[in-house]
């Protein structure tokens, strides 16, 4: 061994809660950490959440899954997976609107392309979203709005894996949480006490185990919504629709329907203090829950994973991984916070409030740093849903008409949403 | 067919100082905004350029491409070589030395960074030292060069390129191309800068011909006098020094040796700060950057003459400055942009570099001719991430080191830090890994390289690093060391290359 290096390895992780989230979170750890034992313990309540609910996730999920090695082929066929490029927003009152996305913003000439379109758009025909659809990573796997699948078919195509890769399955029908200063020093159920050197708390919303060690939670004054979802659906393949009415919105997919409609008793969204805090972390809605209406839910409950696994600590280490978690976590649930807001019409946040500022006065994106809605996808919703820029930018105003009809031609040459 | 977009009058723009910052301003925005800015650049000839911004990043590159300029051109022009990162010399200690390179080392395996393999494997015993695993460094130290090829595959393009060149020569060819896209010079010294009652705004400068010349925007282009940000609007200054001391540089010429041409910088530890050295076509750059609490401008000047190789061109010139940043680089209707802006050494080639995003945030943010404060508010805080996350990465070059010969040394080594470089060092030191961002200069590599390269090992490295048995990772270390000592060995002469390519200015 070299000069202080530390030996010391994570023997054992138990990840508590085994819907979705928790089975991906024990596959991705079981990769990691070949030697470790890797406990998945079935909790009350663990598929209660939205995520075990709503088949819809971010293009993260294909990253998710080359990582973990989980055929995309595999993943289609036994869930039924389809990719989204196309939402249609439709409201009561008429109105219409359409969305495409790609990851990155989109440049022409140096130029951002949706300050061509701005100044283009009088003289032809087509939306922002028939531009971006003319571009071929609006339809990759990396750009669009990732999957749309059968969620009870995922969860058991996740649990079958996670059985070949000889993760110990426990279910408890209750559990009870000793804690010991500022850790955790187990979990028992009725049958036994179980032990780790890391915890993973993915059952759902407000982390019991960062509860029991006092962690707080912060309400995002959000609405609380009701999810109910119903299988079988329609449309065109590679659409979406959501139809606003008032403060409810069904949002339709080929594969299932979804309604969220403001409610009472529902826990009001919101997220952790602190996301890791001594030997336990929680991660998906555990640490945050909102009403979404796409996939970036369970997306950012991946990048959590990704982020987890990217820093685990060693169990004698000094917790430093943990802060540098926290920090990045801090990041990607206040952005949560605004797109959850911004998509259902809200715009009161603080941070939201100066994107939407920055949008509103010269067509910029202005996010923090980090975020992981990507540039590309806020771009796009802020084309959707407005406020529209006051101001074009000076360079789309230097570029030659030649170079700005070309780039409108493109649009236009793409007129439908045809796949 | 009409066309939306208000037709507005373009924004009267006036830019005071015409060295590489005030032309290089001039000719993006001249390129970038047509129509929208009117554009007029007042100069003396009578006043010097600092111009001792002779090594670049990377990023030149992209932005010479935006402005449309033939790259071959540049070269000849500016007498200009590549560059494939910088070689630190006697920093971490007495007698070491590594190259910081434009590129990482290794490749990613299955997700994990390569340097916690490395890290793994050292803590084993078994491993070569980790610059045999960077196609740039191995490149450099065989004074070697090649270009990025197209159809590169993961190790053509593991790294990337910049220039080192004549300062000088590139202010007067920006003004050719400036001026040929629209921009007007006006010759004189500004005597005079009129505000306006009201608003405190800068309305217009008077010269000692007297030539009033009125804007909406004025670009402090003035250097380290910075007559209009500074002097006449007082905008405050952010002091750096007690974490960068030096604050003079003796700069010294001289004539290019015999031999092959380093593809790549050099920076080495004095007693009293550092001493660069930028092979160019032509001659050889030198200067002896210093602190004048520890070591004389005589002194300086001494040392710097007697470590230079070819045959001196001049005699040494002292520079003069303060390690900092304007707390607003836009203030008012006042944008200041190069050494009115601020100042950081050269010991990572940024001056130009903090130029040119400068210039393109303000392409970005560029106004109209009544200011939008969100727009300056914008701008400052983007420039000042910039500066700062700089400035953290130049102070860990003196802060991580071992020597203890000299007055200098023991202070920086022994200094508080900034806090948020007190964290990014706990954070490598206990788990090897770097703090993660995504906006600014220097990325996870380039920590790497100098953490490393400075004998900073971390306690930890991922422990995924310790999945694949020791002796297959040690295998594919092996082919990758060997398959880069091959691909250099194909790679010809950087000196020959030049020729080859027409980058080569005939004598």
């Amino acid at each position: 061994m070299g000069t202080g290096m530390t030996a010391s390895c994570t023997r054992s992780v138990l990840v508590f809660g085994a819907g979705i989230v928790g089975l991906a979170a024990a596959i991705a750890l079981r990769r990691a950490l070949p030697d470790a034992t890797i406990t998945l313990l079935g909790v009350p309540g663990d598929t209660d959440g939205w995520i075990d609910r709503l088949g819809a996730c971010s293009p993260v999920i294909h990253r998710f899954h080359r990582q973990i090695g989980l055929d995309p082929r595999l993943f289609a066929r036994r869930t039924g997976a389809e990719p989204v490029h196309l939402r249609r927003y439709r409201w009561a009152d008429g109105r219409e609107a359409r969305e495409a996305s790609t990851p990155v913003i989109q440049f022409v000439e140096g130029v951002p392309l949706h300050h061509i379109w701005l100044r283009g758009r009088e003289v032809s025909g087509g939306d922002f979203a028939a531009l971006l659809l003319a571009i071929r990573q609006a339809r990759s796997d990396d750009g669009g709005f990732g999957a749309r699948y059968d969620p009870t078919a995922y969860r058991a195509l996740l649990g079958e894996m996670a059985g070949a890769l000889g993760i110990v399955r426990r279910d408890a029908s209750e559990v009870r949480i000793t804690t010991d200063g500022p850790r955790i020093e187990g979990v028992g159920t009725e049958d036994e006490a179980l032990t780790a050197d890391l915890y993973v708390d993915a059952a759902g919303p407000r982390s019991r185990l960062l509860s029991a060690l006092g962690i707080g939670w912060h309400d995002w004054f959000l609405p609380p919504m009701a999810l109910t979802v119903m299988p079988g659906g329609d449309g065109t393949l590679g659409e979406e629709v959501l139809d606003f009415d008032g403060d409810a919105v069904a949002w339709r997919t080929r594969l299932w329907s979804a309604r969220l409609s403001p409610s009472t008793t529902e826990p009001a969204p919101g997220c952790l203090a602190r996301f890791w805090s001594g030997n336990a972390v929680a991660i998906g809605e555990a640490a945050a829950s909102a009403p979404v209406i796409d996939g970036v839910g369970f997306g950012l409950a991946l990048d959590d994973i990704l982020r987890l696994v990217g820093l685990l600590p060693r169990p004698d280490g000094t917790g430093r991984e943990a802060d540098e978690y926290d920090r990045r976590t801090g990041i990607a649930y206040a952005s949560l916070c605004d797109w959850t807001a911004f998509s259902l019409g809200q715009r009161d946040t603080p941070m939201l409030a100066e994107t939407l500022d920055a949008f509103e006065a010269r067509g910029r994106v202005s996010r923090p740093e980090l975020d992981p809605v990507q540039p590309g996808e806020w771009l796009a919703r802020l084309m959707a849903l407005g406020p529209a820029p006051r101001r074009i930018d000076p360079t789309a105003l230097a570029l030659s008409e030649d170079i700005v009809r070309r780039t409108m031609a493109r649009a236009t040459a793409q007129p439908g949403p045809a796949r | 067919m009409t066309w939306v977009g208000e037709q507005k009058a373009p924004v009267r723009v006036v830019i005071l100082g015409g060295g590489t910052a005030g032309w290089l301003t001039a000719a993006a925005l001249a390129k970038l905004l047509p129509g929208q800015a009117d554009i007029e650049l007042i100069e003396s000839e009578e006043i010097g350029i600092v111009g001792v911004g002779e090594a670049t990043l990377p990023h030149l590159r992209e932005f010479i491409r935006r402005l449309g300029l033939d790259e071959m051109e540049f070269m000849r022009t500016t007498r200009a070589t590549f560059k494939l990162g910088i070689d630190f010399v006697d920093f971490g200690a007495i007698g070491e030395r590594y190259i910081h390179p434009f590129g990482a080392y290794g490749t990613d395996i299955a997700g994990v960074g390569f340097h916690h393999y490395w890290l793994r494997s050292k803590a084993a015993g078994q491993v070569s030292p980790i610059c045999n695993f960077s196609l740039p460094i191995v490149a450099s130290r065989a004074q070697r060069f090649a270009p990025i090829p197209d159809d590169a595959d993961f190790l053509a393009s593991s790294y990337s390129h910049a220039y080192q060149f004549d300062a000088t020569r590139m202010a007067p060819m920006l003004r050719r191309f400036a001026e040929a896209h629209g921009v007007r010079r006006t010759e004189g010294k500004v005597v005079a800068v009129d505000r306006d009652g009201e608003s405190g705004d800068v309305a217009s400068l008077r010269t000692d011909r007297g030539d009033v010349i009125a804007g909406d925007l004025f670009i402090d282009c003035s250097g380290f006098r910075s007559l209009l940000i500074g002097e006449t609007l007082g905008s405050p200054w952010e002091d750096w020094s007690q974490w960068l001391p030096c604050d003079r540089a003796a700069a010294l010429p001289c004539a290019a040796p015999d031999g092959p041409i380093e593809p790549y910088t050099s920076a080495t530890a004095m007693p009293a700060g550092w001493r660069w050295r930028i092979p160019l076509q032509h001659r050889v750059g030198n200067g002896y950057v210093f602190s004048s609490n520890h070591v004389s401008e005589d002194e300086a000047c001494a040392t710097i003459l007697a470590a230079v190789e070819g045959e001196p061109l001049a005699e040494p010139r002292v520079l003069r400055f303060r390690a900092g940043r304007r707390l607003k680089s836009w203030d008012r209707n006042v944008v200041a942009i190069g050494l009115a802006s601020g100042f950081l050494e050269p010991l990572e080639s940024t001056s130009i570099h903090l130029v040119q995003q400068a210039v393109t945030r303000l392409v970005e943010l560029f106004p109209e001719r009544r200011i939008d404060p969100r727009d300056r508010d914008t701008f400052n805080e983007l420039v000042d991430r910039e500066y700062d996350r700089i400035r953290d990465f130049l102070i860990l070059h003196y802060h991580a080191t071992r020597r203890t010969d000299s007055d200098f040394w023991n202070h920086v080594r022994t200094m508080a830090l900034p806090e948020a470089l007190e964290r990014k060092m706990a954070l490598w030191r206990d788990t090897g890994r770097v703090e993660l961002y995504t906006d600014g200069l220097f990325l996870e590599a380039s920590w790497v390289a100098v953490y490393l390269g400075q004998g900073i090992v971390p306690r930890g490295y991922d422990q995924r690093a310790g999945n694949p048995p020791l002796a297959r990772v040690a295998e594919s270390m092996r082919e990758l060391e060997a398959e880069i000592r091959q691909r250099v060995a194909g790679w010809p002469d950087h000196a020959a290359y030049l020729r080859q390519a027409g980058a080569w200015a005939p004598a």
